[in-house]
């Protein structure tokens, strides 16, 4: 043909993401598209040519060259904008649209050209009864795709760009179903030689003899070319004719190629010696500034010597005066005849106590201070600290509350209480601020005829979450059996340390041995642990935390997980009315105040009431929301059995914290059941605690968030 | 693998670092799920070796809790598209081994029961999408935690109709059988970046048939943030240029609905008399489809 082309060149190049072909890529994706659209260009001269999916414009650009005209039509607006300014002739334009909806009228070209745009779309049959409908009767279709078994082979990564690749015969049946007729040519980039006959012999002659290189010593040989990554079709209702073969030679991008190959290892051991430059005089300097360091450390140091020389030299010179000073006192009249009375005070405390108190009385009365001393005695009183009678433990259940006002969390948290004045700082509230001690905290689990696999999953999370606390774990994990005995589960598990089963003493008096055993082999935190439970790695840590912000003195509940319990808690204090038993760390403090969980409730409200007597005792009750505990509670249909305790217990509550009205609620709510109420009547707590109570919510014993 | 015959394979996308709390509780409410076995797909978005680094760190306590749970990190690193939701989509799709496929996307999170009981629907019967429902949890964050402030159940429908109407199904509402849907409808449009997820169902839908037995049990939450950094339009601050999305979003579900033939099969199952060329439009017109 002897016609010699240029590729133009915009002025700025689309940066290539994969997606689409740009002027900035070369090498072999460019010798691939380059082809298609050469040989797309032979069919196009003196046509009306329409390039779907035209993207940059370099491809339409091509056309133009020798077409009536080309649109361009790109889904993408900006693409579609960057081609219209990139290329310019007065036969070319670009137009954003879609491939399933063609923004032209019927029947309005002669070719259409699509290459690798079919297999992006997952509507291709309907792509290509858009393309029939704007193709004139007996116009060519020029379009290509990957061949899906050579180009995505199973187990390859795929293309994401691809919503569906076709196979060679899905192809040709996709095409055909619109087209008359179908003919394919397979396209393969390859690194070769080729050979063709003049054109006196050609076609009486096979297509092509192929040899492939098959390993290091041994080729294949072929009639056409094999392993094809792509497929051109050229359909048409018309006959289609293409030529039997067509190559495309790059040989100056090879010639090209070994340039930059030795221009680039060139420049990369020139950048080499540049670091390696900057390296060593990066070192020298590192190593002078150290010096300079070290040399102002030593001075410093020294002038610090110097000071603490002439300072012990003052103390001795003080300590000499001192001990003048006290001869002098020991030898004194006055010392000599105190002296029996300094004996007496060392053998009784409180006489020398009294006598203090007595000689402070008297010089305030003598020095008319007396009325101020007593108001400052009276706020520190209601202030809850005194010195004259400190308040022992109380043990609620037994003894009468402390004479201490009721703390009880904001007004949307119940009871009908006051918001805190003050917004607390997260950081403070949830102990993230705090550098942490070393914690002795115990995790106790009672089992009930749990699964092992339901089991083995807690223990490993309480002994990473342990680990995650810097906590060894050695015998840390306490397990007792109210079921099925699961020795066997955690036999060999040197975190565990068993407590005989007693047999099912109920949750609570159960979790009450184990916390007795763990305070007494010197725990400071008991954290109970339901057993179809699970710790989340960081919530024995912040458990730990938020207890120790509040030095020990609220009960801390971890966050039910992922369906939280909807009562309320505060998220400024992260207080709430009552705690779960499902995940609750429990303080030695609080344990030794009011003892663990009432063993009058076998099964259900042990908790709240312990939460209540807590706050009833001056102590917080508080979530962690940094704690998760993930519990399994969704989509568990209540038993009949589980409904019958939790109104039996609710019973006891009831009568425990002054609610009649509640319990006779129950108790008919059971006998309908054909259950009768429970006989267990636990001592009724005391009056002045019963606003701590809350029966208006139900079993929720809460407002809740929803 | 021997496993494979039963294996879910839980596909969840990632793109913020900074969102690395919220992805931990994503992955520990998978850790959680009774269903087993269980393959966590990570797909992330233009990571660095030291982000991924940090993602394995943060995520690496949480696998050893179960040492049956596998993870397999996938990264994106293409610079496009932008927004690389589908594309993060198709790795995971491509990467899917096991029967079974969901999706859990990084600030949500599942009931522990959520796969046991949507597979336990799909082997009952030939169906070879499984929905549940989802209920919205509304989060704060102001307190430096997220705090549940409110949960709400937004999402209306209950039937394969209503879904071709719009999506009440989020991403983490169903579990599909890849035995029953062929590999070529297996990914999420590259060009969508909204409800991608949704195009998706109304591709598959519309040809295999659904299970919306389940639809009333609530297997997951949604989180709704209240600094407005939901993809979806909430009361929270909706950003101009997300509404612009949807719109965009919309027109282009539209001309889904549109050109998507519903197949015979799936119109029996809605006792349709079989058509041919029957897209979803044309059936949420049809009368006897009301």
């Amino acid at each position: 043909m002897g016609e010699i082309f240029s590729a133009e060149k915009p002025a700025e190049s689309l940066e290539f993401t994969g997606e689409r072909l740009t002027s900035s890529a070369s090498g072999q994706i460019e010798i691939e598209h380059f082809h298609r659209y050469f040989l797309a260009r032979a069919q196009c001269r003196g046509k009306d040519v329409l390039d779907i999916a035209s993207g940059e414009g370099y491809g339409s650009a091509f056309l133009a060259q020798v077409a009536r005209s080309v649109v361009g039509v790109e889904i993408a607006p900006a693409i579609a904008t960057h081609a219209a300014r990139a290329y310019r002739r007065r036969n070319l334009r670009f137009v954003v649209g879609d491939a399933r909806a063609i923004p032209l009228p019927a029947a309005a070209v002669d070719v259409v050209v699509s290459f690798e745009t079919i297999e992006h779309l997952f509507e291709q049959e309907a792509f290509v009864a858009e393309v029939k409908r704007v193709l004139r009767p007996g116009g060519l279709f020029i379009v290509s795709t990957p061949e899906r078994d050579v180009f995505s082979p199973y187990n390859s990564p795929a293309n994401p760009f691809h919503c569906r690749e076709l196979t060679r015969e899905e192809f040709r049946r996709v095409l055909g179903a619109a087209f008359a007729s179908v003919q394919l040519m397979d396209q393969r980039p390859m690194l070769g030689s080729a050979m063709l006959l003049d054109g006196a012999a050609a076609d009486e002659r096979m297509t092509a003899l192929t040899f492939e290189r098959r390993g290091d010593s041994h080729f294949e040989a072929c009639d056409g070319l094999p392993r094809n990554l792509y497929v051109i079709a050229f359909a048409s209702d018309a006959a289609v004719a293409v030529p039997a073969t067509s190559l495309y030679i790059e040989t100056s991008h090879i010639d090209l190629r070994d340039r930059q190959c030795a221009r680039q290892a060139q420049q990369a051991a020139e950048r080499l010696t540049e670091q390696q430059a900057r390296n060593h005089a990066e070192a020298i300097s590192a190593v002078e500034t150290e010096a300079a360091a070290a040399k102002a450390q030593t001075a410093r140091l020294a002038a610090e010597l110097s000071g603490e020389r002439a300072q012990a030299h003052r103390l001795e010179q003080d300590l000499a005066e001192l001990r003048a000073t006290l001869e002098a006192v020991y030898a004194s009249t006055s010392w000599r005849m105190l002296r029996p009375a300094h004996r007496l005070g060392r053998r009784f405390p409180w006489l020398a106590r009294f006598t203090r108190r007595s000689i402070k009385l008297v010089w305030w009365t003598l020095t008319l201070q007396l009325g101020t001393r007593l108001s400052q005695f009276r706020a520190a009183r209601r202030g809850g600290r005194t010195e004259l009678s400190p308040q022992e433990p109380p043990d609620p259940l037994l003894q009468a509350p402390p004479d201490l006002p009721i703390p009880v969390p904001a007004a949307t948290l119940g009871n009908g209480c006051s918001p805190p004045a003050t917004t607390a700082n997260p950081a403070s509230v949830l102990g993230t601020d705090l550098v942490m001690t070393t914690h002795n905290a115990v995790i106790g689990i009672v089992t009930y005829d749990n699964s092992a696999s339901q089991l083995k999953r807690l223990l490993s999370s309480a002994e990473i979450s342990l680990r995650q606390a810097d906590l060894a774990t050695d015998g840390r994990i306490f397990v007792t059996d109210n079921g099925t005995p699961s020795d066997a589960i955690t036999a060999g598990n040197v975190a565990v340390r068993r407590l005989p089963s007693l047999g099912n003493l109920g949750f609570g008096a159960s979790h009450n041995r184990l916390m007795q055993a763990a305070f007494d082999a010197g725990a400071d935190v008991y954290i109970a642990a339901n057993p179809d439970g699970m710790f989340h790695p960081d919530a024995v840590s912040a458990l730990l935390r938020e207890i120790a912000a509040t030095d020990g003195d609220a009960l801390v509940e971890a966050l039910q997980f992922p369906e939280e319990h909807p009562k309320v808690y505060d998220p400024a204090t992260l207080d709430t009315p009552w705690a779960s038993g499902a995940c609750l760390g429990i303080t030695r403090k609080i344990f030794e105040a009011i003892g663990g969980f009432d063993e009058s409730f076998f099964l259900y409200c042990e908790d709240v009431d312990l939460s209540w007597r807590a706050r009833a005792a001056g102590f917080s009750v508080k979530v962690c929301p940094l704690a998760l505990f993930l519990h399994p509670v969704t989509n568990r249909p209540p038993t009949v059995e589980s409904v019958r305790r939790f109104r039996e217990s609710g019973i006891v509550l009831a009568r425990k914290w002054g609610d009649p009205n509640f319990e006779r609620f129950l108790a008919e709510e059971l006998r309908k059941s054909g259950a009768s109420p429970p006989h267990s009547r636990p001592l009724a707590v005391p009056e002045k605690w019963l606003p701590v109570a809350d029966f208006s919510h139900l079993f929720h014993f809460a407002p809740t968030r929803w | 693998m021997p496993d494979r015959d039963a294996r879910l394979d839980v596909i969840v996308r990632f793109h913020d670092i900074a969102q690395l709390p919220a992805l931990d509780r994503c992955i520990f409410s998978l850790v959680g799920q009774e269903y087993r076995p269980l393959h966590i797909h990570l797909a992330v978005q233009r990571f660095t070796a030291n982000m991924i680094e940090q993602t394995r760190e943060r995520l690496q306590p949480l696998l050893e809790i179960d040492g049956e749970i596998g993870l397999t990190l996938l990264n994106w690193p293409h610079a496009e598209p932008s927004d690389g939701r589908s594309a993060l989509a198709n790795l995971g799709f491509e990467a899917a081994q096991g029967r079974y496929l969901a999706f859990l996307d990084y600030d949500d999170t599942s009931y522990p029961e959520a796969h046991r009981l949507l597979i336990g629907r799909l082997r009952a019967g030939p169906a070879a999408v499984a929905f549940g429902g989802i209920c919205w949890k509304i989060m704060d964050r102001d307190s430096g935690f997220p705090y549940a402030v409110a949960k709400q159940c937004p999402f209306k429908g209950s039937r394969l109709r209503d879904l071709f109407v719009g999506n009440f199904c989020p991403i983490h509402s169903f579990v599909i059988d890849r035995t029953r849907i062929p590999r070529q409808f297996m990914f999420f449009d590259p060009l969508l970046t909204r409800a991608e997820d949704y195009d998706f169902l109304l591709r598959i839908c519309s040809q295999y048939e659904s299970d919306f037995s389940l639809v009333g049990t609530i297997i997951g939450d949604y989180c709704i943030k209240t600094d407005g950094t939901n993809t979806i339009n909430t009361e929270w601050r909706p950003s101009p240029d997300g509404s612009a999305a949807w719109v965009e979003a919309e027109a282009f579900l539209e001309q889904r609905r549109r050109m998507t033939p519903v197949s015979t099969s799936v119109q029996r199952l809605l006792g349709l008399p079989p058509r041919s060329n029957l897209t979803i439009r044309d059936l949420l017109d049809a009368p006897e489809c009301a």
